[in-house]
């Protein structure tokens, strides 16, 4: 299958598997050149969005493993 | 000395809850080079999907952001690590997003920094740094 490359307005584009390839390289590239923060204050005060009370709980994350192990005794159940 | 996050630290840290001081502390450590910090990237995208679905894809990615500029090694799910975490998951009750926290944990002989009681049965093996 021919990989597409679909931008934000919804246009796709077919792509040959170089370009492909060159696009994801160029990702991962930018990707690793994330330096790290300076300090600890920076690192606080760059990501102060991030400490709002609006993201995931803990209590979220709990919820999600029981339901996990639900679903995986389920498939158990149901493949036994 | 080498530390290990699960998913749990990071949002205990992210949410301010209790303990947060010791998840900080080793994030400034690492900072300063003191030591280094390591994150399953199936934990990493654990995070993101928690993140996301919570407040949208731009928490997500902030997230990622976040962990890379924490100076957080994110390492990769090798086929060697998945069948590690599989071998673990099929003898003890954890996610697995966890599962991967704690083979990763053994594989480089780090402590693994968690406050999920999931991660009890592995005290015997694996060094614990509970929040």
């Amino acid at each position: 299958m021919r990989p597409q490359l679909t931008t934000k307005d919804g246009a796709v584009i077919s792509l040959t598997d170089e370009i492909y390839e060159a696009i994801l390289l160029l990702i991962e590239k930018q990707d690793h050149e994330v330096e790290p923060v300076a300090s600890i204050e920076e690192l606080e005060t760059e990501f102060a969005g991030l400490f709002a009370a609006n993201g995931a709980t803990l209590e979220d994350l709990h919820a999600e493993h029981i339901q996990e192990r639900g679903r995986e005794e389920r498939k158990l159940e149901h493949f036994s | 000395m080498r530390y290990v996050f699960d998913t749990y630290a990071l949002m205990v840290y992210l949410r301010r809850e209790k303990n947060f001081q010791i998840v900080r502390s080793i994030i400034v450590d690492a900072l300063e080079e003191r030591h280094t910090i390591h994150l399953s990237v199936i934990n990493m995208g654990e995070l993101c999907y928690m993140q996301s679905r919570k407040s949208g894809g731009a928490r997500a990615e902030s997230s990622l952001r976040f962990v890379r500029r924490a100076g957080i090694n994110i390492e990769p799910a090798t086929t060697g690590r998945v069948i590690r975490a599989a071998r673990l998951k099929a003898k003890v009750s954890l996610s697995y997003a966890d599962a991967f926290a704690a083979s990763l944990a053994e594989e480089l002989n780090a402590t693994l920094v968690t406050g999920d009681p999931e991660f009890k049965p592995l005290e015997p093996m694996l060094r614990i740094l509970w929040l």
